[in-house]
């Protein structure tokens, strides 16, 4: 097995949420609630699940971009959390995140030049020119033409915002990069053209991803092992390969049969769609969250949380029905 | 102004005749939509796929005259319900058949749906108006169709604010709006799932496709996504920067699709069966053109991996295929099979940029 780069133990993340009214009890949002895995290096661990299951916000306290509220997170053998806030910095360089909307993180006044610069100056010890030159051969590798470096954020395309996220992200030679929801707002075409490029940049530099999305087909392809979250918990966790054979947790399966197929020839093959809505994750239901929507569920299910239990080799499931 | 009857195929509810919008802008005119034909057959699912820009959302907003003119216009054609035309009708006219015969419903059903007052009185609000429905009973009819659309506890959901539900709610309260009516024609969905979990579009789409076949309703189904219109329609258009590039039944389209770009947008699709085992995605290369600076040729041109000298010349035909299925293509049948693209198509490199 691969060296492990990232050792994540019972991560919690809740955020207090102030409440309207003063008299009441301010109600806690458990975000990430007890998570627990190893990202080996090298490899692209894919975490899919449907809004408030937690997947951003757990990418975001992975970099420490959140403080954590228990748990540890250890990069390389150090836990981050631990870290005085200067030597935070270096290890910023060494963990990226690329995110859905990069406009929305370039600042809109400045040229495309200087922003893919802005984190070599932030972290310092580089000349003038040695800031241009790696500039050039970074707009060259996410495949920006020179011609665009005097450009500004808004005269550029989606796909083309998000190859400038890209470069930023690798400005520092970053091992390990959290991509969340990276190609979610792109069209097809573009999403296709950019999930090659971080493909293409991942082998070259032997970079171990995080790729966090809701489209169960993006996960699918471009992970090697993929987490699925319901609620802030992790429900099922295995290979892609070991997935696609064998999905063992019902939330899992629910998910993935509501996934629109574009096979017509599997169009007669009758859905079986969960009821019901992804309750909130403030009050969530009591025992295994997924039970008031799962057909299987018991009278254990409603009183007490599966614990996640490798069924298989490498194979995770948190349901009471393998228990 | 008259009203123009037009004799028409008993099996067409809609018709777009030769539809062309542009939008004036400061930099110049945008073409959204050139020259389309659609027809919609009567409870029929037609779904119109195309990538941001290509047109599908204006030509939905073109058919009950809610283009926001300027800065958009509509230069020529004709859409034709139920034998008259919708675009030479005045405002006043057009009013009668929105939200009744033809109604629509939006990605966002917030911004649809007005936050001050409950969703029971809204639906109320529409029978009393075109229905003439006491207050009383359209509230008790609002509480039906929250129930119809599979709303649970409808009795109490009627009483709620759009804020208070679910985005999934929100959107069965759009879909119930569209159905109080007495005889719905048309549902024009735009985008309608785009925004909820996968497990909620689901539960959508079941819900729509359940609906057509009790009330007998055509849907027109925007998307961008091809899994929902693998799963859901019966026959689709393709648009590319505001024309129709393919139309065809969808089983046959998707199976074997003949127009470059069709090819190009199910070949990008992650989920494509022969990405099992291969690390790259083959997309298409470079980046939809500028509607303002187009040309009277080929709009797939400048992306397309077969193109020729005269593709940037002549605006192709429509080249029919098989029994409905046409690709307007110059090379339409003529070119290699879904999976042999030649080597500059596939995998564009991440050097070659976009566009």
């Amino acid at each position: 097995m691969a060296e492990k780069l990232l050792e994540v133990r019972d991560l919690k993340k809740h955020f207090e949420l102030s409440s309207a009214n003063m008299s009441e009890r301010s109600a806690v949002l458990k975000a990430v609630d007890g998570v627990t895995f190893d990202v080996y290096r090298g490899e692209v661990l894919g975490i899919v699940g449907e809004s408030g299951c937690g997947k951003s916000t757990l990418g975001k306290t992975l970099l420490r971009l959140y403080e954590r509220t228990s748990g540890t997170v250890t990069f390389q053998g150090q836990d981050i959390f631990r870290l005085p806030r200067k030597d935070l910095k270096s290890l910023r360089g060494r963990m990226q995140m690329i995110f859905q909307d990069p406009f929305s993180s370039l600042n809109p006044r400045k040229k495309v030049r200087s922003l893919i610069g802005q984190p070599l100056r932030i972290h310092g010890g580089r000349t003038r020119s040695e800031i241009h030159e790696t500039v050039s051969r970074l707009m060259g590798e996410v495949g920006l033409g020179p011609e665009y470096g005097n450009r500004y954020p808004h005269q550029f395309s989606g796909g083309q915002r998000q190859r400038i996220g890209i470069a930023r992200a690798l400005a520092l030679n970053p091992e390990f990069i959290v991509c969340d929801e990276a190609v979610s707002a792109l069209d097809v075409s573009i999403q296709a053209q950019i999930l090659n490029l971080l493909l293409d940049i991942q082998e070259r530099h032997q970079l171990t991803y995080i790729f966090i999305a809701h489209d169960l087909s993006v996960v699918e392809f471009i992970a090697t092992r993929i987490i699925v979250m319901y609620l802030g918990k992790i429900v099922e966790f295995t290979t892609k390969e070991q997935l696609s054979e064998e999905r063992m947790h019902p939330y899992t399966q629910a998910l993935f049969a509501a996934y629109p197929d574009p096979d017509p020839e599997r169009r007669s093959e009758r859905k079986r769609v969960v009821m019901g809505d992804v309750p909130s994750p403030i009050h969530p239901p009591g025992g295994c969250h997924f039970h008031p929507r799962c057909p299987f569920a018991m009278n254990r299910c409603r009183s007490e949380y599966p614990e996640l239990r490798e069924l298989k080799t490498g194979h995770f499931v948190a349901c009471h029905l393998y228990q | 102004m008259a009203h123009v009857t037009w004799r028409r195929h008993s099996d067409d509810l809609l018709e777009i005749r030769n539809l062309s919008v542009n939008f004036y802008t400061k930099r110049g005119v945008v073409r959204a939509v050139r020259n389309l034909d659609l027809r919609i057959r009567r409870g029929e699912t037609l779904a119109l796929v195309g990538e941001s820009g290509c047109g599908k959302s204006v030509t939905a907003l073109s058919i009950n005259q809610l283009i926001p003119t300027p800065p958009g216009k509509i230069e020529s054609g004709s859409v034709i319900f139920e034998g008259t035309d919708l675009l030479t009708l005045s405002e006043k006219e057009v009013q009668p058949y929105r939200g009744t015969r033809i109604s629509m419903i939006f990605q966002e059903p917030m911004t649809s749906l007005n936050p001050v007052f409950k969703v029971g009185n809204q639906i109320a609000d529409v029978l009393i108006t075109h229905q003439g429905y006491s207050r009383k009973e359209a509230f008790q009819k609002a509480i039906e169709l929250l129930d119809l659309v599979k709303i649970p506890a409808p009795e109490r959901r009627a009483h709620a604010f759009p804020h208070q539900l679910s985005g999934g709610m929100r959107q069965r309260v759009m879909i119930a709006l569209a159905l109080a009516s007495p005889e719905p024609g048309l549902l024009i969905a735009d985008e309608p799932t785009t925004a909820l979990d996968v497990t909620i579009q689901a539960q959508i789409l079941d819900l729509l496709k359940d609906l057509q076949q009790r009330v007998k309703m055509a849907l027109l189904l925007i998307t961008h996504d091809m899994g929902v219109v693998a799963e859901n329609a019966d026959r689709v258009v393709v648009m590319y920067a505001g024309c129709k590039v393919e139309e065809g039944d969808a089983t046959a389209l998707i199976k074997s699709p003949t127009h470059p770009y069709t090819l190009g947008l199910l070949n990008s699709l992650p989920s494509n069966k022969k990405y099992q085992s291969a690390r790259r995605l083959e997309s298409i290369r470079g980046t939809v053109p500028d509607l303002i600076s187009l040309g009277d040729w080929c709009p797939f041109e400048n992306r397309c991996p077969f193109v020729q000298p005269i593709c940037r010349t002549q605006f192709p035909p429509r080249v029919e295929l098989a029994d409905g299925h046409a690709a307007w293509c110059h090379f339409a049948g003529d070119l290699p099979a879904g999976d042999d693209l030649p080597a500059g198509a596939a995998g564009q490199r991440p050097n070659e940029g976009e566009g």
